[in-house]
C-alpha cells in the first residue's frame, strides 16, 4: 500500500479519500431517489452516473498528488529511472484504482438492492463499467495535467471543476458526450446498452487520456519507442471515435430485438418487459378487478396485455400497457393507469404515428377508463363532470356504447369512435 | 585514466530550457575521473542543470555524454542511468512515509531488484546513522537527516558516478560535519562530483575543481593548486574563486 499510494498520502487519508469519492458517487445516484430499484439495468446506468461526481473529485486527488510530485524534487530521480513513464504514470494508476474501487462498490451496492427489490439481473451488461472506467481515466488525466504542469495546490478544485464542467459541456451538446456516463431517464424497459456508441465513447476517452497523460511530462512518458507506439494509437483512435463520437446522434441505449417478457395472470394476462417486472403483481390484482366489469357485459378480452417497449411492434390482438416510466420501476401502479390500458385493447399504430389518431378516440377511451374506475368503486363522478349522467345510467344503457366502442378499439378503427348521446 | 576506473565525459553540450533561447549550459569538454571534483559557480551558473544532465536526467540539445565510452542518452541508457547516484538539491520526499519506506520508494524508482534492495537499505540507513530511526515518519527528522537520508537515495543503486548539488545547503556546521564526515567515506574509485557555494566544503573534500559561469568552465584543475596560485596570501577559496570568476568575465 505504501509504494502504491505513496504520493496520495498516508494509510489514513487513502482511505479516507476513498470514503469521500464513496460518498461523492452517492451524490447523483440519489438525486433522483430510488427508482432504480425497479430496474436492474437502470441501477447499472445509476452506477456509472456515479463518475458525475466520482470523477472530479479523483481529478482533484489526481491533481493533489501530481503538485506534492513534482514540487518534491523527485523528478530527476524519477527521470532516471529505468522506465521514466511506470513512476511517473503510478500515482494517475492509484488513484484511479481508488475511484474505479469507489464507482465499482456504488453499481454493486445498487445492483445487489435492485435484485433485492425484485428487478431481474442482466450480468451480460456489465461491460458497460468497461468504457465507465475509461471515461475516469481522463478525468484523472485532466487532474494529472493540471497538477503536473501548473504546480499549485489550488488547482486541485479547479481540476475538479474543469472536469465536471467538461461532463455538463457534453449534456448541452457544446461537445461529443466523452465525460457523460449514465444518468438515463427511462426504464431500459425492452432496452439495452448501445455497445457501439459505449465504444466509441471508451476511444475517445482513452485517448484523451493518454494524451494528457503524455502532455503532462513528455520527457517521462514520451521517451521509450514502445510508450510512444501505445500514445500514438490511442491518441489517433481516440481522435478518430472523438470525431464520429461529435458527428450524428449516438443513443447510449437500443432497443432489444426480441425482448423478454414476464408474464402473470389469466383474465387478463398481463405482460411486462422482463428489466420491469417489479409493478406485475399489483397491476395484475387490480386488473382482475377492473376487468370484470367488462366481462360481465359479454367483452371478450384481448388475449393479454403488453407493456410498450421502444421500438418494438405491437403483438397482433395485444392490449396496450400505458404505464408512466414511475409506475414501471415503482412497486405499484394507479387504478387510473389500469383503467386506461383497459380501455386501450390494442396498440394501434396511430397511437405512435407521427399524425395524432382523431381527437375522438382520446375522448373514448377517457370515458371508458372513467366507466370502469365508477363500476370498480372507484370513481364518483363529479357534479359538475359532463359526463355524470351517462356514468349514473344503468349498464342496459351503456352496454350498446361500451360494446361497439370495444369492438372499434380492438380493431383500430378510430375513425368510427364516437361518444354516447348527451355527453 | 585507468581504463578501469569509471570516467563521465561530456562533449559539446548545449543545454537551454524553451523557449528560452539562452544555453544554460555550454561545454567543449568536461572529463570527470575517480575522486571527488568540486563544482562551483554564481546562483544561476547552470550547476544543477550540468548535474542533471551528467546524471541522465536532462537530454542536452546538443552534444553527448558518455560514461566509460557509452553514450548517457543512446541504447543502452537504462543500463548506465543506474550507475549513477544523484543526490538532488532538495528532495522532500512525503513526510507521512516512513524512513524505511521512503529508501525503499527510492530504491523501487532507480529499479533496484527487490531481493538485493532490503538488505542494502538496511545497511545504507546504518552507514548514514539512520538506523535506529528507520520506523520514524520522514517529518519527524531533522534537516541534516533529512539530507542523509537524501544521500541514502542517492546510494541505493551503488552507483560508480555520485552527484551531490549543494548537499550541506541549509544544515547547521555541526550537521554539515557530519554530512562531510560520510562522504569523504564514500570509495575513493567513485566519480564524485560535488556542487557547493560554500567554498570550504570544496576544499576539504575535492581533490579537483571545475568553475562553472554562464554554463561554461572557467577553470578545471586540482583543488590545492587553484587555493594557492589564485587565494592570495591567505590562501582564500573564496578568493581563488572570485579571482577566477573576474578573469574569466574579463
Amino acid at each position: 500500500m505504501t509504494r502504491t499510494f505513496v504520493w496520495l498520502g498516508d494509510r489514513r487519508t487513502v482511505v479516507l479519500t476513498f470514503a469521500g469519492m464513496l460518498l461523492a458517487g452517492l451524490v447523483p445516484v440519489l438525486s433522483h431517489g430510488t427508482d432504480w430499484l425497479g430496474s436492474w439495468k437502470l441501477a447499472l446506468d445509476r452506477g456509472t452516473f456515479s463518475l458525475t461526481l466520482v470523477g472530479p473529485v479523483a481529478a482533484g486527488v489526481a491533481c493533489t498528488a501530481y503538485v506534492r510530485l513534482t514540487t518534491s524534487g523527485v523528478e530527476p530521480l524519477v527521470q532516471t529511472a529505468r522506465r521514466p513513464w511506470w513512476p511517473w504514470l503510478r500515482p494517475a494508476l492509484a488513484t484511479w484504482c481508488l475511484a474505479a474501487a469507489a464507482v465499482l462498490v456504488t453499481t454493486l451496492g445498487v445492483t445487489v438492492a435492485a435484485q433485492a427489490a425484485g428487478s431481474a439481473p442482466f450480468p451480460r451488461t456489465l461491460w458497460v463499467l468497461v468504457p465507465a472506467l475509461c471515461v475516469l481515466a481522463a478525468q484523472v488525466a485532466v487532474g494529472v495535467l493540471l497538477g503536473g504542469l501548473g504546480r499549485r495546490r489550488w488547482l486541485a478544485p479547479v481540476a475538479a471543476a474543469a472536469t465536471f464542467g467538461l461532463g455538463v459541456l457534453g449534456a448541452v451538446g457544446v461537445i461529443p458526450e466523452v465525460f457523460r456516463t449514465g444518468g438515463l431517464t427511462g426504464s431500459y424497459a425492452g432496452e439495452t446498452f448501445d455497445v457501439a456508441t459505449h465504444l466509441l465513447q471508451a476511444g475517445a476517452a482513452l485517448g484523451i487520456a493518454a494524451g494528457l497523460l503524455t502532455l503532462s511530462d513528455r520527457a517521462a512518458v514520451w521517451r521509450s519507442l514502445g510508450a510512444r507506439a501505445v500514445v500514438l494509437v490511442l491518441v489517433l483512435g481516440g481522435g478518430a471515435c472523438y470525431v464520429a463520437l461529435g458527428r450524428g446522434t449516438h443513443e447510449t441505449t437500443r432497443p432489444l430485438a426480441d425482448p423478454a417478457l414476464v408474464c402473470r395472470g389469466q383474465a387478463p394476462r398481463v405482460c411486462l418487459a422482463r428489466e420491469t417486472t417489479r409493478p406485475l403483481d399489483d397491476l395484475v390484482r387490480r386488473m382482475e378487478q377492473q376487468a370484470v366489469a367488462l366481462t360481465e357485459i359479454g367483452i371478450e378480452l384481448p388475449p393479454r396485455w403488453v407493456q410498450h417497449r421502444p421500438g418494438a411492434p405491437a403483438g397482433d390482438g395485444d392490449g396496450a400497457l400505458e404505464l408512466f416510466v414511475e409506475e414501471e420501476l415503482a412497486g405499484e401502479v394507479s387504478d387510473e393507469t389500469v383503467a386506461r390500458s383497459l380501455a386501450t385493447p390494442a396498440d394501434c399504430p396511430a397511437y405512435r404515428g407521427d399524425v395524432p389518431p382523431p381527437e375522438a378516440s382520446f375522448d373514448t377511451r377517457r370515458l371508458l377508463a372513467r366507466w370502469l374506475l365508477v363500476h370498480a368503486g372507484l370513481l364518483e363522478p363529479g357534479a359538475d363532470d359532463q359526463d355524470r349522467a351517462w356514468l349514473a345510467s344503468g349498464t342496459d344503457e351503456q352496454r350498446p356504447w361500451v360494446l361497439g366502442t370495444y369492438d372499434r378499439l380492438r380493431a383500430c378503427r378510430l375513425d368510427e369512435l364516437r361518444l354516447p348521446a348527451g355527453v | 585514466m585507468d581504463d578501469a576506473l569509471p570516467s563521465l565525459r561530456a562533449v559539446d553540450v548545449r543545454c537551454r530550457y524553451p523557449p528560452g533561447t539562452v544555453d544554460v549550459v555550454d561545454l567543449d569538454e568536461l572529463a570527470l575521473g575517480p575522486g571527488a571534483t568540486g563544482l562551483v559557480g554564481v546562483n544561476g551558473a547552470g550547476k544543477t542543470t550540468l548535474l542533471l544532465t551528467l546524471a541522465g536526467a536532462c537530454r542536452p540539445q546538443h552534444g553527448t555524454v558518455t560514461l566509460d565510452g557509452a553514450d548517457l542518452y543512446g541504447r543502452e541508457r537504462r543500463e548506465l542511468v543506474g550507475r549513477i547516484g544523484l543526490m538532488p538539491q532538495s528532495l522532500d520526499l512525503p513526510g507521512e512515509l516512513r524512513v524505511a519506506d521512503a529508501l525503499s520508494y527510492v530504491s523501487w524508482l532507480r529499479g533496484v531488484p527487490r531481493r538485493v534492495a532490503g538488505p542494502r537499505e538496511r545497511e545504507l540507513l546504518e552507514t548514514v546513522g539512520l538506523g535506529p530511526r528507520r520506523h520514524e515518519r520522514v517529518r519527524r527528522l531533522s534537516g541534516g537527516m533529512r539530507r542523509r537520508l537524501v544521500l541514502a537515495s542517492a546510494l541505493v543503486t551503488e552507483p560508480a558516478v555520485l552527484l551531490l548539488d549543494e548537499p550541506t545547503t541549509g544544515l547547521d556546521p555541526e550537521q554539515r560535519a557530519g554530512l562531510r564526515a560520510l562522504l569523504l567515506d564514500l570509495p575513493a574509485a567513485t566519480v564524485t562530483v560535488l556542487s557547493s557555494h560554500v567554498m570550504e566544503d570544496v576544499e576539504r573534500m575535492t581533490a579537483r575543481i571545475v568553475v562553472l559561469d554562464e554554463g561554461r568552465v572557467l577553470h578545471h584543475g586540482d583543488t590545492t593548486a587553484f587555493v594557492a596560485e589564485r587565494g592570495g596570501p591567505e590562501r582564500s577559496p573564496e578568493l581563488a574563486f572570485l579571482a577566477t570568476l573576474a578573469r574569466g568575465r574579463a
